[in-house]
Protein backbone atom coordinates (compact mmCIF):
# COMPACT_ATOMS: atom_id res chain seq x y z
CA UNK A 1 0.00 0.00 0.00
CA UNK A 2 3.10 2.29 0.96
CA UNK A 3 3.90 2.40 -3.25
CA UNK A 4 3.80 5.09 -4.83
CA UNK A 5 1.21 3.50 -7.84
CA UNK A 6 -0.38 7.27 -9.27
CA UNK A 7 2.18 10.18 -10.31
CA UNK A 8 2.90 12.21 -7.37
CA UNK A 9 3.30 15.23 -9.08
CA UNK A 10 0.11 17.58 -11.30
CA UNK A 11 2.61 16.99 -14.28
CA UNK A 12 2.54 13.66 -13.95
CA UNK A 13 -0.76 13.57 -13.60
CA UNK A 14 -1.21 15.51 -16.55
CA UNK A 15 1.09 13.28 -18.82
CA UNK A 16 -0.57 10.60 -17.96
CA UNK A 17 -3.71 12.17 -19.25
CA UNK A 18 -1.85 13.50 -22.57
CA UNK A 19 -1.22 9.56 -22.95
CA UNK A 20 -4.61 8.25 -22.07
CA UNK A 21 -5.53 10.18 -24.72
CA UNK A 22 -3.76 8.84 -27.32
CA UNK A 23 -5.32 5.15 -26.23
CA UNK A 24 -8.32 6.11 -26.21
CA UNK A 25 -10.80 3.92 -28.39
CA UNK A 26 -12.27 7.03 -30.40
CA UNK A 27 -14.23 6.23 -33.46
CA UNK A 28 -13.06 7.92 -36.91
CA UNK A 29 -14.62 10.73 -37.36
CA UNK A 30 -17.30 11.21 -39.97
CA UNK A 31 -17.17 14.34 -42.34
CA UNK A 32 -20.57 16.13 -41.09
CA UNK A 33 -20.44 18.74 -44.35
CA UNK A 34 -22.68 17.01 -46.67
CA UNK A 35 -25.23 15.96 -44.39
CA UNK A 36 -25.39 19.38 -42.76
CA UNK A 37 -25.77 21.20 -46.43
CA UNK A 38 -27.74 18.93 -47.02
CA UNK A 39 -30.46 20.12 -44.07
CA UNK A 40 -30.00 23.76 -44.29
CA UNK A 41 -30.78 23.44 -48.08
CA UNK A 42 -33.88 21.68 -47.13
CA UNK A 43 -34.53 24.12 -44.82
CA UNK A 44 -34.68 21.77 -41.88
CA UNK A 45 -35.02 23.76 -38.73
CA UNK A 46 -33.31 22.08 -35.92
CA UNK A 47 -35.48 20.30 -33.38
CA UNK A 48 -36.80 22.84 -30.85
CA UNK A 49 -38.13 21.51 -27.41
CA UNK A 50 -41.91 22.47 -27.10
CA UNK A 51 -41.55 25.23 -24.61
CA UNK A 52 -39.57 27.29 -27.35
CA UNK A 53 -42.66 28.49 -28.98
CA UNK A 54 -43.32 30.77 -25.39
CA UNK A 55 -39.96 32.42 -26.10
CA UNK A 56 -41.36 33.94 -29.57
CA UNK A 57 -43.72 37.35 -29.54
CA UNK A 58 -45.77 35.02 -32.37
CA UNK A 59 -45.81 31.56 -30.22
CA UNK A 60 -47.13 33.57 -27.35
CA UNK A 61 -49.66 35.22 -29.26
CA UNK A 62 -50.22 31.64 -30.39
CA UNK A 63 -50.33 30.12 -26.64
CA UNK A 64 -52.46 33.43 -25.29
CA UNK A 65 -55.06 33.13 -28.22
CA UNK A 66 -54.98 28.93 -27.60
CA UNK A 67 -55.65 29.58 -23.28
CA UNK A 68 -58.25 31.77 -24.18
CA UNK A 69 -59.83 29.27 -26.27
CA UNK A 70 -60.05 26.85 -23.87
CA UNK A 71 -60.95 28.58 -21.35
CA UNK A 72 -64.11 30.00 -23.84
CA UNK A 73 -65.14 25.76 -24.18
CA UNK A 74 -64.42 25.21 -20.69
CA UNK A 75 -66.77 27.97 -19.61
CA UNK A 76 -69.47 26.82 -22.17
CA UNK A 77 -68.94 23.29 -21.32
CA UNK A 78 -67.04 21.59 -24.66
CA UNK A 79 -64.40 20.71 -22.46
CA UNK A 80 -64.93 17.41 -22.75
CA UNK A 81 -65.08 17.25 -26.35
CA UNK A 82 -61.74 19.56 -26.57
CA UNK A 83 -60.42 17.28 -23.89
CA UNK A 84 -61.00 14.08 -26.25
CA UNK A 85 -60.00 15.54 -29.31
CA UNK A 86 -56.16 16.37 -27.44
CA UNK A 87 -56.46 12.93 -26.19
CA UNK A 88 -56.79 11.29 -29.43
CA UNK A 89 -52.78 12.55 -30.23
CA UNK A 90 -51.54 11.10 -26.55
CA UNK A 91 -51.24 7.63 -27.56
CA UNK A 92 -48.24 5.83 -27.24
CA UNK A 93 -47.70 2.59 -29.03
CA UNK A 94 -49.81 -0.16 -26.94
CA UNK A 95 -51.65 2.51 -25.54
CA UNK A 96 -54.64 5.16 -25.76
CA UNK A 97 -55.38 7.93 -23.57
CA UNK A 98 -58.74 8.31 -23.50
CA UNK A 99 -61.45 10.55 -21.89
CA UNK A 100 -64.04 9.26 -20.39
CA UNK A 101 -66.97 11.30 -18.48
CA UNK A 102 -66.51 9.64 -15.02
CA UNK A 103 -63.79 7.13 -14.33
CA UNK A 104 -65.57 6.05 -10.82
CA UNK A 105 -64.63 1.96 -11.29
CA UNK A 106 -66.75 -0.07 -9.01
CA UNK A 107 -70.29 0.71 -8.48
CA UNK A 108 -69.50 -0.29 -5.06
CA UNK A 109 -66.96 2.29 -4.13
CA UNK A 110 -67.93 6.06 -4.59
CA UNK A 111 -64.81 7.93 -5.74
CA UNK A 112 -65.34 10.72 -3.12
CA UNK A 113 -65.10 7.71 -0.27
CA UNK A 114 -62.29 6.25 -2.15
CA UNK A 115 -59.81 9.39 -2.40
CA UNK A 116 -60.93 10.87 1.39
CA UNK A 117 -59.56 7.98 3.79
CA UNK A 118 -56.58 6.91 2.73
CA UNK A 119 -57.23 2.82 3.95
CA UNK A 120 -53.44 1.59 3.63
CA UNK A 121 -50.94 1.97 6.56
CA UNK A 122 -47.42 3.88 5.35
CA UNK A 123 -45.74 2.33 8.43
CA UNK A 124 -42.65 0.28 6.97
CA UNK A 125 -43.30 -3.62 8.06
CA UNK A 126 -47.32 -3.46 8.75
CA UNK A 127 -47.85 -2.97 4.86
CA UNK A 128 -49.14 -5.65 3.58
CA UNK A 129 -46.93 -7.85 1.15
CA UNK A 130 -47.38 -7.77 -2.62
CA UNK A 131 -49.45 -10.78 -2.74
CA UNK A 132 -52.69 -8.88 -2.09
CA UNK A 133 -52.42 -7.51 -5.89
CA UNK A 134 -52.99 -11.12 -7.64
CA UNK A 135 -57.07 -9.81 -7.73
CA UNK A 136 -55.47 -6.62 -10.37
CA UNK A 137 -55.12 -8.80 -13.38
CA UNK A 138 -51.64 -8.46 -13.62
CA UNK A 139 -51.40 -12.11 -14.61
CA UNK A 140 -49.54 -14.81 -13.33
CA UNK A 141 -46.88 -14.67 -10.58
CA UNK A 142 -43.41 -15.87 -11.34
CA UNK A 143 -39.36 -15.22 -10.71
CA UNK A 144 -37.59 -12.98 -13.07
CA UNK A 145 -35.84 -15.52 -14.74
CA UNK A 146 -39.01 -16.91 -15.69
CA UNK A 147 -40.70 -14.33 -16.93
CA UNK A 148 -37.60 -13.17 -18.95
CA UNK A 149 -37.47 -16.09 -20.70
CA UNK A 150 -41.26 -16.06 -22.16
CA UNK A 151 -40.93 -12.33 -23.15
CA UNK A 152 -38.73 -11.56 -26.89
CA UNK A 153 -37.53 -8.09 -24.61
CA UNK A 154 -35.26 -7.85 -22.15
CA UNK A 155 -36.67 -6.90 -18.93
CA UNK A 156 -35.58 -3.39 -17.69
CA UNK A 157 -35.50 -2.99 -14.35
CA UNK A 158 -35.46 0.22 -11.96
CA UNK A 159 -31.83 0.46 -10.67
CA UNK A 160 -32.79 2.88 -8.44
CA UNK A 161 -35.07 1.00 -6.54
CA UNK A 162 -33.49 -2.76 -6.82
CA UNK A 163 -35.09 -5.79 -7.98
CA UNK A 164 -38.59 -6.21 -7.35
CA UNK A 165 -40.80 -7.75 -4.93
CA UNK A 166 -42.77 -9.69 -7.13
CA UNK A 167 -42.98 -10.37 -11.21
CA UNK A 168 -46.35 -11.01 -13.12
CA UNK A 169 -46.70 -11.99 -16.85
CA UNK A 170 -49.74 -11.89 -18.31
CA UNK A 171 -49.51 -13.59 -21.96
CA UNK A 172 -53.15 -13.28 -22.04
CA UNK A 173 -53.63 -9.95 -23.91
CA UNK A 174 -52.22 -9.64 -27.61
CA UNK A 175 -48.90 -8.91 -26.35
CA UNK A 176 -47.17 -10.23 -23.06
CA UNK A 177 -46.85 -7.80 -20.24
CA UNK A 178 -44.50 -7.96 -17.59
CA UNK A 179 -45.50 -6.22 -14.14
CA UNK A 180 -42.71 -5.46 -12.05
CA UNK A 181 -44.12 -4.93 -8.51
CA UNK A 182 -42.22 -3.58 -5.32
CA UNK A 183 -43.92 -2.71 -1.41
CA UNK A 184 -44.26 0.92 -0.47
CA UNK A 185 -41.66 2.54 0.63
CA UNK A 186 -42.41 5.32 2.22
CA UNK A 187 -42.13 8.34 2.43
CA UNK A 188 -41.45 8.88 -1.17
CA UNK A 189 -43.19 5.76 -2.12
CA UNK A 190 -46.70 5.26 -0.47
CA UNK A 191 -48.68 2.52 -0.44
CA UNK A 192 -51.38 2.82 -2.62
CA UNK A 193 -55.02 3.32 -1.43
CA UNK A 194 -56.40 0.92 -3.41
CA UNK A 195 -54.38 -1.83 -3.65
CA UNK A 196 -51.96 -1.37 -0.67
CA UNK A 197 -48.72 -1.81 -3.22
CA UNK A 198 -46.39 1.01 -3.44
CA UNK A 199 -45.25 0.67 -7.02
CA UNK A 200 -46.30 -1.45 -10.32
CA UNK A 201 -43.93 -1.03 -13.49
CA UNK A 202 -45.56 -2.56 -16.63
CA UNK A 203 -43.69 -2.96 -19.72
CA UNK A 204 -44.58 -4.50 -23.48
CA UNK A 205 -43.70 -4.08 -26.96
CA UNK A 206 -46.43 -1.99 -27.98
CA UNK A 207 -47.75 -1.51 -31.35
CA UNK A 208 -49.20 1.85 -32.30
CA UNK A 209 -51.79 -0.03 -33.63
CA UNK A 210 -53.21 -2.13 -31.50
CA UNK A 211 -53.35 -0.29 -28.36
CA UNK A 212 -53.58 -2.98 -25.64
CA UNK A 213 -54.66 -0.58 -22.76
CA UNK A 214 -56.45 2.38 -22.59
CA UNK A 215 -56.34 4.79 -19.82
CA UNK A 216 -59.49 6.45 -19.07
CA UNK A 217 -58.98 9.94 -17.90
CA UNK A 218 -60.83 12.34 -16.00
CA UNK A 219 -61.83 15.86 -16.73
CA UNK A 220 -59.79 16.73 -13.51
CA UNK A 221 -56.72 14.88 -14.76
CA UNK A 222 -53.96 16.68 -15.66
CA UNK A 223 -52.18 15.01 -18.92
CA UNK A 224 -48.56 16.36 -19.49
CA UNK A 225 -45.92 15.61 -22.11
CA UNK A 226 -42.45 14.59 -20.80
CA UNK A 227 -39.37 13.06 -22.04
CA UNK A 228 -37.68 10.32 -20.44
CA UNK A 229 -34.58 8.93 -21.64
CA UNK A 230 -35.01 10.50 -25.39
CA UNK A 231 -38.44 8.83 -25.38
CA UNK A 232 -41.50 10.41 -25.43
CA UNK A 233 -44.41 10.06 -22.64
CA UNK A 234 -47.10 11.57 -20.67
CA UNK A 235 -47.34 12.22 -17.06
CA UNK A 236 -51.19 11.86 -15.80
CA UNK A 237 -51.79 12.85 -12.21
CA UNK A 238 -54.65 15.15 -10.26
CA UNK A 239 -57.58 13.31 -10.78
CA UNK A 240 -58.98 9.98 -10.68
CA UNK A 241 -58.02 7.89 -14.26
CA UNK A 242 -58.68 3.74 -14.72
CA UNK A 243 -57.03 1.92 -16.96
CA UNK A 244 -59.04 -0.13 -19.33
CA UNK A 245 -57.39 -3.25 -20.22
CA UNK A 246 -58.22 -5.14 -23.53
CA UNK A 247 -58.20 -9.26 -24.11
CA UNK A 248 -58.66 -11.16 -27.01
CA UNK A 249 -61.67 -11.99 -25.89
CA UNK A 250 -62.66 -7.97 -25.73
CA UNK A 251 -62.49 -4.63 -23.29
CA UNK A 252 -63.35 -4.44 -19.94
CA UNK A 253 -62.85 -1.82 -17.04
CA UNK A 254 -60.19 -2.01 -14.60
CA UNK A 255 -62.93 -2.78 -11.61
CA UNK A 256 -60.76 -3.35 -8.88
CA UNK A 257 -58.71 0.32 -8.52
CA UNK A 258 -58.51 3.21 -9.68
CA UNK A 259 -54.29 3.83 -10.82
CA UNK A 260 -52.31 6.16 -9.07
CA UNK A 261 -50.69 8.76 -10.73
CA UNK A 262 -48.98 7.36 -13.87
CA UNK A 263 -46.14 7.47 -16.09
CA UNK A 264 -46.26 6.07 -19.36
CA UNK A 265 -42.96 6.76 -22.32
CA UNK A 266 -41.20 4.50 -24.41
CA UNK A 267 -37.99 3.42 -24.09
CA UNK A 268 -36.92 2.04 -27.82
CA UNK A 269 -39.12 -0.55 -28.73
CA UNK A 270 -40.78 -1.08 -25.46
CA UNK A 271 -43.83 0.82 -23.54
CA UNK A 272 -43.35 1.49 -19.92
CA UNK A 273 -46.43 2.65 -17.36
CA UNK A 274 -45.42 3.19 -13.83
CA UNK A 275 -47.99 3.89 -11.30
CA UNK A 276 -48.14 4.51 -7.82
CA UNK A 277 -48.81 7.80 -5.13
CA UNK A 278 -45.83 8.94 -6.38
CA UNK A 279 -44.66 12.82 -6.82
CA UNK A 280 -43.55 13.50 -10.65
CA UNK A 281 -39.58 14.11 -10.24
CA UNK A 282 -40.44 10.74 -7.85
CA UNK A 283 -41.83 8.68 -10.95
CA UNK A 284 -39.01 10.39 -13.75
CA UNK A 285 -36.45 9.47 -11.57
CA UNK A 286 -37.04 5.73 -11.00
CA UNK A 287 -38.36 6.06 -15.06
CA UNK A 288 -34.74 7.47 -15.99
CA UNK A 289 -33.48 4.69 -13.87
CA UNK A 290 -34.67 1.69 -15.85
CA UNK A 291 -31.77 0.01 -17.19
CA UNK B 1 -10.22 31.16 -46.95
CA UNK B 2 -9.69 31.92 -43.69
CA UNK B 3 -12.62 31.16 -41.31
CA UNK B 4 -13.51 34.98 -40.82
CA UNK B 5 -14.57 35.29 -44.34
CA UNK B 6 -16.22 31.66 -44.64
CA UNK B 7 -18.31 33.14 -41.64
CA UNK B 8 -19.52 36.06 -43.19
CA UNK B 9 -20.42 34.46 -46.57
CA UNK B 10 -22.59 31.98 -44.58
CA UNK B 11 -24.32 34.92 -42.21
CA UNK B 12 -25.47 36.01 -45.74
CA UNK B 13 -27.03 32.61 -46.46
CA UNK B 14 -23.80 30.78 -48.47
CA UNK B 15 -24.70 27.11 -47.14
CA UNK B 16 -21.39 25.88 -48.94
CA UNK B 17 -19.08 28.24 -47.33
CA UNK B 18 -21.23 27.15 -44.35
CA UNK B 19 -20.35 23.42 -45.24
CA UNK B 20 -16.70 24.41 -45.75
CA UNK B 21 -16.47 25.69 -41.89
CA UNK B 22 -18.46 22.49 -40.78
CA UNK B 23 -15.87 20.62 -42.68
CA UNK B 24 -13.55 22.27 -40.49
CA UNK B 25 -14.61 21.74 -37.52
CA UNK B 26 -16.43 18.10 -37.95
CA UNK B 27 -13.43 15.81 -36.38
CA UNK B 28 -13.58 18.22 -33.33
CA UNK B 29 -16.95 18.91 -32.83
CA UNK B 30 -17.46 14.81 -33.21
CA UNK B 31 -14.95 14.11 -30.61
CA UNK B 32 -16.22 16.13 -28.27
CA UNK B 33 -19.96 15.00 -28.52
CA UNK B 34 -18.26 11.23 -28.52
CA UNK B 35 -16.35 12.36 -25.36
CA UNK B 36 -19.83 13.11 -23.64
CA UNK B 37 -21.61 10.74 -24.92
CA UNK B 38 -19.84 7.35 -25.41
CA UNK B 39 -21.99 6.43 -28.46
CA UNK B 40 -20.77 6.89 -32.35
CA UNK B 41 -24.06 7.33 -33.93
CA UNK B 42 -25.35 9.69 -30.86
CA UNK B 43 -22.25 12.00 -30.97
CA UNK B 44 -22.39 11.90 -34.92
CA UNK B 45 -26.19 13.13 -34.47
CA UNK B 46 -25.33 15.47 -31.70
CA UNK B 47 -22.70 17.24 -33.71
CA UNK B 48 -24.61 17.47 -36.82
CA UNK B 49 -27.75 19.05 -34.61
CA UNK B 50 -25.27 21.52 -33.55
CA UNK B 51 -24.17 22.44 -36.76
CA UNK B 52 -27.49 23.43 -37.88
CA UNK B 53 -28.29 25.16 -34.57
CA UNK B 54 -25.49 26.96 -34.97
CA UNK B 55 -26.16 28.06 -38.60
CA UNK B 56 -29.28 29.47 -37.55
CA UNK B 57 -27.71 31.01 -34.24
CA UNK B 58 -24.50 32.87 -36.32
CA UNK B 59 -26.42 36.43 -36.53
CA UNK B 60 -25.35 36.31 -32.66
CA UNK B 61 -22.15 35.70 -32.93
CA UNK B 62 -19.46 37.82 -32.78
CA UNK B 63 -17.46 37.57 -36.37
CA UNK B 64 -14.07 38.74 -34.22
CA UNK B 65 -14.67 36.02 -31.25
CA UNK B 66 -12.71 32.55 -32.08
CA UNK B 67 -15.57 29.74 -33.88
CA UNK B 68 -14.04 27.07 -32.42
CA UNK B 69 -15.24 27.11 -28.74
CA UNK B 70 -18.35 28.84 -29.74
CA UNK B 71 -19.34 25.74 -31.61
CA UNK B 72 -17.82 23.12 -29.06
CA UNK B 73 -20.62 24.74 -26.54
CA UNK B 74 -23.35 24.32 -28.65
CA UNK B 75 -21.82 20.39 -29.58
CA UNK B 76 -21.41 19.98 -25.84
CA UNK B 77 -25.14 21.04 -24.88
CA UNK B 78 -26.24 18.74 -27.27
CA UNK B 79 -23.80 16.00 -26.58
CA UNK B 80 -24.76 16.38 -22.62
CA UNK B 81 -29.07 16.66 -23.40
CA UNK B 82 -28.67 13.43 -25.39
CA UNK B 83 -26.26 11.99 -22.83
CA UNK B 84 -29.20 12.06 -20.30
CA UNK B 85 -31.34 10.96 -22.12
CA UNK B 86 -29.70 7.65 -23.63
CA UNK B 87 -30.74 4.11 -22.54
CA UNK B 88 -27.38 2.42 -22.60
CA UNK B 89 -24.97 4.33 -20.67
CA UNK B 90 -21.51 3.22 -22.03
CA UNK B 91 -18.12 3.72 -21.16
CA UNK B 92 -14.91 5.24 -22.53
CA UNK B 93 -12.97 2.22 -23.35
CA UNK B 94 -9.02 2.39 -24.31
CA UNK B 95 -7.59 0.55 -27.52
CA UNK B 96 -5.51 -2.32 -25.90
CA UNK B 97 -3.33 -2.51 -29.10
CA UNK B 98 -1.05 0.38 -27.84
CA UNK B 99 1.94 -1.85 -25.84
CA UNK B 100 3.63 0.57 -22.83
CA UNK B 101 7.03 -0.71 -23.83
CA UNK B 102 7.07 0.49 -27.27
CA UNK B 103 6.03 4.05 -26.48
CA UNK B 104 7.31 4.20 -22.86
CA UNK B 105 10.39 6.04 -24.08
CA UNK B 106 8.69 9.03 -25.03
CA UNK B 107 6.58 9.56 -21.38
CA UNK B 108 8.24 12.58 -19.61
CA UNK B 109 8.65 10.76 -16.33
CA UNK B 110 9.84 7.36 -15.32
CA UNK B 111 6.80 7.45 -12.88
CA UNK B 112 4.26 8.15 -15.61
CA UNK B 113 6.14 5.04 -17.49
CA UNK B 114 5.16 3.03 -14.88
CA UNK B 115 1.61 3.30 -15.18
CA UNK B 116 0.75 0.04 -16.69
CA UNK B 117 -2.43 -0.75 -18.87
CA UNK B 118 -3.96 -1.89 -15.89
CA UNK B 119 -3.51 1.34 -14.12
CA UNK B 120 -4.17 3.58 -17.26
CA UNK B 121 -7.66 1.65 -16.90
CA UNK B 122 -8.34 2.68 -13.48
CA UNK B 123 -7.31 6.27 -14.61
CA UNK B 124 -10.23 5.90 -16.65
CA UNK B 125 -12.49 4.76 -14.75
CA UNK B 126 -11.60 7.33 -12.41
CA UNK B 127 -12.05 9.69 -14.79
CA UNK B 128 -15.41 8.34 -15.61
CA UNK B 129 -16.81 8.67 -12.27
CA UNK B 130 -16.29 12.65 -12.00
CA UNK B 131 -18.74 14.97 -11.98
CA UNK B 132 -19.66 15.83 -15.33
CA UNK B 133 -18.38 19.56 -14.74
CA UNK B 134 -15.09 18.18 -13.30
CA UNK B 135 -14.62 15.23 -16.54
CA UNK B 136 -15.74 17.90 -19.25
CA UNK B 137 -12.63 20.91 -18.16
CA UNK B 138 -10.18 17.51 -18.27
CA UNK B 139 -11.31 16.42 -21.77
CA UNK B 140 -11.10 20.04 -23.13
CA UNK B 141 -7.94 20.39 -21.33
CA UNK B 142 -6.19 16.80 -22.25
CA UNK B 143 -7.99 15.39 -24.46
CA UNK B 144 -9.16 18.20 -26.94
CA UNK B 145 -5.93 20.37 -26.00
CA UNK B 146 -7.77 23.33 -25.86
CA UNK B 147 -6.49 26.69 -24.47
CA UNK B 148 -7.86 28.30 -21.73
CA UNK B 149 -9.35 30.90 -23.14
CA UNK B 150 -11.10 27.95 -25.71
CA UNK B 151 -12.38 26.47 -22.20
CA UNK B 152 -13.58 29.17 -21.05
CA UNK B 153 -15.62 30.37 -23.96
CA UNK B 154 -17.05 26.38 -24.45
CA UNK B 155 -17.80 26.01 -20.54
CA UNK B 156 -19.73 30.00 -20.51
CA UNK B 157 -17.62 30.59 -17.69
CA UNK B 158 -15.16 33.53 -16.87
CA UNK B 159 -11.49 32.84 -18.22
CA UNK B 160 -9.85 33.35 -14.92
CA UNK B 161 -11.72 30.63 -13.20
CA UNK B 162 -10.52 27.73 -15.74
CA UNK B 163 -7.32 27.24 -14.03
CA UNK B 164 -8.91 26.77 -10.62
CA UNK B 165 -11.96 24.56 -12.42
CA UNK B 166 -9.04 22.45 -13.69
CA UNK B 167 -6.89 21.95 -10.42
CA UNK B 168 -10.06 20.72 -8.85
CA UNK B 169 -11.03 18.34 -11.49
CA UNK B 170 -7.75 16.85 -11.04
CA UNK B 171 -7.56 17.43 -7.04
CA UNK B 172 -10.80 14.99 -7.33
CA UNK B 173 -9.20 13.07 -9.69
CA UNK B 174 -6.25 12.19 -7.84
CA UNK B 175 -8.37 11.45 -4.95
CA UNK B 176 -10.31 8.69 -6.86
CA UNK B 177 -7.02 7.34 -7.26
CA UNK B 178 -5.91 7.19 -3.73
CA UNK B 179 -5.92 3.69 -2.67
CA UNK B 180 -8.52 3.77 -0.25
CA UNK B 181 -10.83 5.44 -2.82
CA UNK B 182 -10.27 2.52 -5.07
CA UNK B 183 -12.56 -0.80 -3.58
CA UNK B 184 -15.60 1.00 -5.44
CA UNK B 185 -14.69 3.28 -8.56
CA UNK B 186 -18.31 2.92 -9.91
CA UNK B 187 -21.70 1.68 -9.24
CA UNK B 188 -24.38 3.61 -6.93
CA UNK B 189 -22.16 6.34 -6.30
CA UNK B 190 -21.38 7.16 -10.24
CA UNK B 191 -24.71 7.82 -11.38
CA UNK B 192 -25.51 10.01 -8.33
CA UNK B 193 -22.71 11.62 -9.61
CA UNK B 194 -24.05 11.87 -12.94
CA UNK B 195 -26.61 13.59 -12.10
Amino acid sequence: MTEQRWPARDEDLEAALARLREELDLPPAPDLSGAVRQRLLEGQRPARPWWAVLVTPRGRLAVTLLACALLAALMIGLWPAARSAIAERFGLPGIEIRVVASPTPAPATSTAETHATPTAPTVPGTVPAPTPVSPLFLGTEMSLEEAQRHVPFRILLPVALGPPDAVYLDETRPVSVVTLVYRPRPPEIPASQMTGVGLLVMQFQGSPDEPVFAKGVGPESVIEPVTVRNGPGYWIAGGPHILILRTPSGEWRDQQRLAGNTLLWVNRDLTLRLEGNISKETALLIAESME
Amino acid sequence: MDDRDLLLKARQGDVDAYAELVRRYSEIAFQTAYLITRDAAEAEDAAQEAFVKAYYALDRFRTDAPLRPWLLRIVANQARNRRTRMSRQASLRLRVTVSSQETGSFLPSPEAAALGLEQRQLLLEALESLREEDRLVIIYRYFLELSEAEIAEALGCARGTVKSRLSRALARLRQRLAPEAQPKPRGELRSSDDD
